[in-house]
């Protein structure tokens, strides 16, 4: 089935973090959502994804996805460098994007702050916690070929 | 820039001819017994400017764990800079070794000790019995004296023991050696089917071929060396003569059963048992293909008519085949090393002898290489072509038992096709271990 990414990071607290971080929110609408748009309908692999600030504190970066976490990442990594520079940068603790630009360590770092959720997977395969999904273990690509060929019979 | 060969183990470079090999594994003793026996073992090292078909016996060469390190007292600073997967160790889920079955992790070793217990393993290739049994003598006269301790990883006390089948032949008949990727040491490649060494070698990092340690001091101490897998892989052979036995007569009936055997286990591996490809010759072996390396999947057989999607090749190397967005453009590589051990079986009745590889992969970034082969292997969906099944698995050695696998294997065809029902698990995993092959300079630092 679909696996969660819970990526849950504290935000830099002093003056110029925070004044970036709402230069991002005021831009995000129009200048990030859609380049996040574009890349992850181009991957076919997510079924759904938001950003979140939590009272300035912390940014989460949540997503269900098909797939390994692992290569999830890297994916982002290589297709939406600047919007991770950007959340990075904002990030307490975060490496330099010098050495995030390396896979492992991108890998590394977005696992060491992707919460596990409460419970257990119900895949089993991976100590991840819950996740309930309405569609088994059905992925994007079945679920868009299904919606296609309801489409087509429509027509 | 030229990569300077001497500097880098030979197991690296080159693919060895010797017909005996033993791969000694031990763990090294608190305080300097690790060191001094690098130390005394680093000049018999085979480096990569070495004839490794003239020069005498043996070839040496030698793979350090992450724990291993860790015993010689490596800063724990440049430790932590390298590879994630590396420091981890092996993890079941992404080798495919399920936990309910026999590759099962709990198994590994025969329960002679932990992986995590390998701080080394000393690999010798060698021409004769004789030569075998003093290469061992002298390593293990060696760890004696440094106070290193062998671990021997089967119940009945023998030790792991590579042989040659001859004929460049591995258990299940097929015809190994063919296609390995042509390195560029430098970086003014001659073709366009020359591969970057940084994709092999650590310490070069740049954003078109990252590898960890990517720089500072720990890629310092890395240069020139390279991560290893070595797996420890049982091949079920009557399991699998058993399968095409009973299998290929109703999948090809209008075939002689020997020609439909052969036919299903080409489908299965992705070229006839001499190593012909069934795209180039899809209705028969051919001496002159046997070596053939040079074909694609895209415009010559798109449809899988001639390769099925799931043959072995097809999956581990899909060639021009198109991937997913989410994958990397670029096919994942690794230098494969493997060698068959155990006495050859023919017939369907087991007699009970373990039996298989001994591989050696060797690639710069475990997770983008190594982890996305085996995933694929378990998995096969990173394609478009397998939007028919995305649960489908490598027909050969992928593990049954994992997640939501189908078992099913797909033999597309103009007339339809067939599916080979029930595939079995032909091989399962018996021990891993993730090394690091360290260069002369490393080897020096430690």
């Amino acid at each position: 089935m679909a696996t969660a990414l819970n990526l849950t990071a504290p935000l830099k607290q002093d003056a110029e973090s925070q004044q970036r971080l709402q230069q991002l929110a005021a831009v995000f609408a129009d200048q990030v959502q859609p380049m996040i748009d574009a890349v992850l309908a181009k991957s076919e692999i997510v079924h759904f994804a938001r950003i979140l600030v939590i009272d300035n504190k912390y940014i989460q970066v949540i997503t269900e996805f098909d797939g390994s976490p692992e290569d999830y990442a890297d994916f982002f990594r290589r297709e939406l460098p600047s919007v991770f520079e950007e959340i990075f940068s904002l990030v307490e603790g975060a490496p330099p994007w010098s050495e995030l630009q390396n896979p492992d360590k991108f890998v590394e770092f977005s696992r060491e702050v992707d919460l596990k959720s409460l419970g257990t997977s119900p895949g089993g395969e991976d100590d991840r916690g819950y996740l309930f999904s309405a569609f088994g273990d059905t992925t994007v690509r079945e679920i868009k070929k299904l919606l296609d060929g309801q489409s087509a019979v429509s027509a | 820039m030229q990569i300077d060969l001497s500097g880098v183990q030979a197991v690296v470079t080159d693919l060895y001819r010797r017909p005996i090999s033993r791969h000694l594994i031990f763990r090294f003793p608190k305080g300097k017994g690790g060191a001094t026996f690098i130390e005394g073992l680093a000049p018999r090292i085979t480096m990569a400017d070495v004839d490794v078909d003239a020069a005498p016996d043996p070839l040496v060469n030698i793979g350090i764990s992450f724990s291993g390190l860790s015993a010689l007292g490596v800063d724990p600073a440049l430790l932590k800079e390298f590879d994630s997967v590396f420091r981890s160790g092996p993890d079941a889920f992404a080798l495919g070794d399920a936990p309910n079955s026999r590759s099962s992790m709990a198994n590994w070793w025969e329960n002679q000790f932990h992986t995590e217990d390998v701080h080394c393993i000393v690999h010798v290739y060698v021409r004769s019995v004789q030569a075998a049994e003093d290469a061992t003598q002298m390593v293990r006269d060696l760890a004696g004296e440094c106070g290193v301790t062998e671990l021997v990883p089967r119940r009945d006390r023998t030790i792991l023991e590579g042989r040659l089948l001859g004929g460049g032949k591995l258990h299940f008949g097929y015809t190994d050696g063919i296609s390995h990727p042509e390195i560029c040491w430098n970086d003014v490649p001659t073709s366009p089917a020359q591969v970057n060494f940084r994709i092999f070698l650590l310490g070069y990092s740049t954003p078109e071929c990252p590898s960890a340690p990517s720089d500072g001091p720990a890629a310092d101490l890395a240069r020139g060396s390279t991560y290893g897998v070595f797996r420890w892989l049982y091949q079920d052979v009557a399991r699998f003569n058993e399968f095409l036995n009973t299998q290929a007569p109703k999948l090809f009936p209008h075939l002689a059963t020997t020609d439909a055997e052969e036919l299903l286990a080409a489908k299965m591996m992705g070229r006839w048992r001499d190593g012909t490809p069934l795209v180039l010759s899809p209705d028969g072996p051919s001496s002159e293909l046997s070596r053939s390396n040079d074909f694609g999947y895209a415009t010559e057989d798109p449809d899988g008519h001639r390769c099925p999607f799931s043959a072995h090749i097809r999956v581990v190397n899909p060639r021009d085949t198109p991937l997913d967005a989410v994958v990397e453009a670029s096919v994942p590589v690794v230098l494969r090393r493997g060698t068959p051990y155990g006495p050859p079986l023919q017939g369907t009745d087991d007699d009970g002898t373990d039996r298989g590889i001994l591989g050696l992969f060797l690639c710069a970034d475990l997770r983008r290489q190594f982890y996305r082969l085996t995933g694929w292997v378990n998995k096969n969906d990173f394609s478009p072509v397998y939007d028919a099944d995305r649960h489908a698995q490598d027909a050969l050695v992928a593990n049954r038992s994992v997640r939501l696998a189908t078992t099913d294997f797909q033999i597309p065809g103009k007339d339809g096709g067939a599916t080979a029902k029930k595939l079995p698990d032909f091989v399962h995993t018996k021990g891993t271990v993730f090394l690091l092959y360290p260069s002369k300079a490393t080897l020096a630092a430690l």
